[in-house]
């Protein structure tokens, strides 16, 4: 009966599949490079203000409300309007409409050209080619994205290099959030950038803030608010380099242990010992061993041995935090029974121990007071 | 209750904030998940339903002035334990107002204040999130000066300093201030300054200086680095430095050094920062090559070095190689990574493939998404060495604005021994006044 049912749920599982294939497609309908507009061949013959008139007054986001009509093309292209769809439409017999794109923009062309005599001034292909003088959209096949002017002429032009060098991205974009992070190199998502970024945000943080809000960082970094791990709550981000991908409770030990100050940038010990404790993994969970002796369950063999590789002394000094992952129970936490002024554990300082040798420190705080008590062993 | 009311906010508010040009745009998540898990050693069953919402407004009455929100609430609909559990928080919720060019107050153009609960991260010495107020202030000359301070609401300082068993300590208040004075040219130099003091209970937790540079001598290379020092302990926190070179268009390549003292990430009235004064260090080299623009490569090398009480020092290498290919026009993508990661106890092993496959049916894009993680570890960890987990979600448009992913995962795991879940989710984009319908979230990284 068990198998008939799995037969049945392969058999089902097979045809939706194919279905979907079969229904499907892996292209995207776009509207893309749809619109076929030479440039150069209609400043040839008409003044940039004939087909984009009022553009001297425009104020505000351009937004693709200067691009001409049906019927301003009209003028001149009437019999290709009622017959000959695909002369300009390459989409045509797909219905692909053509679509505006607003880039968000705080620009009035209006005060620009006060200063700008020429339009080709700003809409050539690039800067270069603005100080070469070239001629208006040279190529002009894809009208539709080739003459938006690109960053580099606002700024290399001289216009405008300080209101970039200094952030101020807000004086011309609303925000930077649909646009894709060009090559500069302090804001680039180059290689390593998942493990490397934190330096290059805490150094430009406004630099970051211009393209993401802080509900973005705090996906990740909200690790005393969030409800769940990132890639819990957004698996369709599959290339997005988060750090709790898989099976990452097994994975966990490795990490802390080969960076121990990682985990410690977002979780704090409480964090780490209410997991163990309701995983079992506590110092109170304890292995019987022969003669009636217990061991806690996280340690190794020899933990207890001075001699040994896996000497609780040489692991503590290298990785503390490690330590205090469950055993920070305050300043009376167990390491203190036996590390204490007098105690059998001898003095748990490093070598060339200084901070808190300041008297006063000593003597005054009540962390230090739980072993020097009354100032004891203080210098 | 509390998420019905939240949600329903911005439809109240929307007629008359779109009649005062405010721009309101977000996100609704409705989440409902299952997934079987250990509690205190018991299996249990859990049902969660959860509710997160994130909301943003632009021009709030006034030019410059903003308000961002995120939160969450979650009910256990099969809690075995509690009948029921419910639980929420606030991730952000801040007032942002940028100090606009024109107008009365246009001499303090490039003046941002914030006040609510936020991430504030100004140089090498802190990201944290906080309950307080931010004044950040870059001149048009580049100049750069900071200030923040607030009570923070992250788990670094979760550490418990006083006794067990005594109620009568006398308890404090967490708090933070810090600032920063720096110079910024982007894309050319960025230096700076910045200063962080912590309290916790009432204590002096941390009390760092931070340094900072940035520099590209030229567009094919960047120099950077950051250092801390901690004033407490007289000694170096971490030192972290950078060059980033592109030598061809395709290739970019990456060099780093880091140096840490894993010890100072402990707040100074942790008795555990007494302990130690261990430092590692790492050298490490990212590359990437996008061999098209659909499809890139990425490498990086690291090999660490700890440094031992006796004087020897112990090795560890971590290595990853990855492939990003980019699907249709929109957020497809296929990935394939590997990694090992070393450290002086154990080591992992691990190798992911993900696919996050654009379907174009009945004129709408649905999402196939694949992802299969596998898992080998040196030495044993619970009896067993190998994990697998994996999960298959597919991703519907239902209306425009309104999405639904649906899917299950699941594993074997030394740990968890095995594990399943699965979750349906409703996103609702929505946005009134202005041009909200085209804010979009920030791309991935």
């Amino acid at each position: 009966m068990l198998e008939r049912r799995r037969e049945t749920m392969l058999l089902f599982t097979a045809a939706a599949m194919v279905a979907l294939c079969s229904c499907s497609r892996l292209r995207a309908p776009s509207d893309r490079g749809s619109l076929i507009f030479p440039h150069k061949l209609h400043t040839e013959q008409a003044a940039c203000d004939d087909c984009h008139g009022g553009v001297k007054q425009d104020r505000g986001d351009p937004a693709g409300k200067l691009i001409p009509g049906k019927a301003k093309c009209g003028e001149c292209h009437e019999d290709e309007l009622k017959s000959k769809c695909q002369m300009c439409h390459r989409g045509a017999k797909d219905g692909i409409r053509f679509a505006r794109v607003s880039r968000k923009l705080n620009f009035s062309h209006a005060a620009h050209s006060g200063r700008v005599k020429q339009c080709e001034t700003c809409h050539t292909k690039s800067a270069k080619r603005a100080r070469q003088g070239a001629s208006l959209g040279v190529r002009g096949e894809r009208a539709n994205q080739t003459l938006v002017p690109k960053h580099d002429t606002c700024n290399t032009s001289g216009c405008h290099s300080r209101t970039y060098a200094s952030l101020r991205c807000s004086k011309c974009h609303e925000d930077l959030q649909r646009y894709r992070e060009k090559g500069i190199a302090q804001i680039e998502h180059g290689p390593g950038f998942a493990r490397g970024h934190g330096t290059l945000a805490r150094q430009s943080t406004e630099a970051c803030a211009q393209c993401h809000d802080q509900t973005y960082c705090a996906e990740c970094h909200a690790a005393g608010t969030a409800p769940a791990r990132p890639s819990i709550l957004f698996p369709e981000q599959v290339q997005r380099g988060f750090i709790h991908r898989g099976d990452y409770l097994s994975r966990h030990a490795v990490e802390a242990a080969s960076a121990p100050q990682t985990c410690r940038k977002c979780h704090g010990q409480r964090h780490c010992r209410s997991c163990h404790a309701l995983n079992g993994l506590a110092e109170a969970a304890q292995d019987k061993l022969p003669g009636g002796r217990t061991r806690s369950r996280r340690h190794p063999a020899g933990w207890m041995t001075p001699a040994s590789a896996s000497f609780h002394g040489h692991r503590a000094r290298q990785d503390i935090g490690r330590c205090a992952s469950c055993h920070d129970q305050g300043a009376k936490s167990n390491c203190v029974g036996c590390h204490r002024v007098g105690g059998l554990g001898g003095n748990p300082h490093p070598p060339g121990w200084s901070w808190r040798d300041k008297s006063s420190q000593c003597r005054n705080s009540s962390m230090c007071a739980t072993c020097h008590v009354g100032g004891t062993g203080c210098r | 209750m509390t998420c019905g009311l939240a949600l329903l906010l911005p439809v109240l508010l929307c007629p008359s904030l779109a009649v005062a040009g405010t721009t309101l745009w977000g996100r609704s998540s409705t989440y409902l998940g299952g997934y079987v898990k250990p509690a205190n050693s018991e299996e249990a069953t859990y049902l969660p339903f959860m509710e997160m919402v994130e909301l943003h407004t632009r021009r709030l009455g006034v030019e410059g002035l903003s308000l961002h929100t995120g939160f969450w609430g979650l009910i256990d609909l099969m809690d075995q334990r509690d009948r029921y559990r419910a639980t929420g928080d606030l991730t952000t919720l801040y007032l942002d107002y940028r100090v606009p060019g024109e107008g009365r107050l246009r001499f303090l153009e490039g003046l941002r204040v914030t006040a609510g609960r936020q991430f504030v991260s100004l140089g090498p010495t802190v990201l944290e999130q906080l309950d307080g107020g931010k004044l950040h202030y870059i001149h048009r000359s580049g100049l750069e000066l900071g200030f923040f301070g607030g009570v923070p609401t992250g788990t670094h300082l979760a550490f418990q300093v006083w006794p067990v068993d005594d109620d009568s300590y006398d308890y404090g208040y967490n708090w933070l201030l810090g600032g920063r004075l720096g110079y910024i040219n982007l894309g050319r130099l960025g230096v700076g300054s910045s200063f962080v003091h912590r309290r916790y209970d009432g204590q002096i937790a941390d009390n760092d200086l931070g340094f900072d540079l940035s520099y590209s001598p030229f567009s094919l290379l960047d120099i950077s680095g950051e250092g801390t020092l901690s004033l407490e302990a007289g000694r170096l926190k971490q030192i972290a430095a950078r060059a980033a070179l592109r030598p061809m268009r395709p290739l970019s390549v990456h060099l780093g050094y880091r140096y840490y003292s894993p010890d100072l990430w402990i707040p100074r009235i942790s008795i555990f920062s007494v302990f130690s004064e261990e430092t590692y260090q790492e050298a490490h080299l990212d590359a990437r090559w996008s061999a098209t623009r659909r499809l890139s490569f990425d490498a990086s090398y690291g090999r660490r070095f700890y440094s031992q009480a006796g004087g020897s020092d112990e090795g560890a290498n971590r290595g990853a190689l990855r492939a990003v290919y980019r699907l249709g026009h929109g957020p497809g993508r296929a990935v394939g990574e590997v990694e090992r990661l070393e450290s002086p106890d154990n080591a992992a092993n691990r190798a992911r493939v993900a696919l996050a496959l654009p379907i174009y049916l009945l004129r709408r894009t649905f999402r196939l998404i694949v992802d299969l993680d596998l898992m080998a570890l040196d030495e044993e960890m619970n009896g067993a060495r190998l994990a697998a987990s994996g999960g298959a979600f597919l991703e519907a448009p239902l209306v425009p604005g309104l999405t639904l992913l649906a899917g299950g995962s699941g594993g074997v795991s030394p740990l968890l021994k095995q594990a399943g879940s699965f979750v349906a989710r409703l996103n609702w984009d929505f946005g009134w006044g202005g041009d909200a319908v085209e804010v979009r979230r920030g791309g991935g990284i």
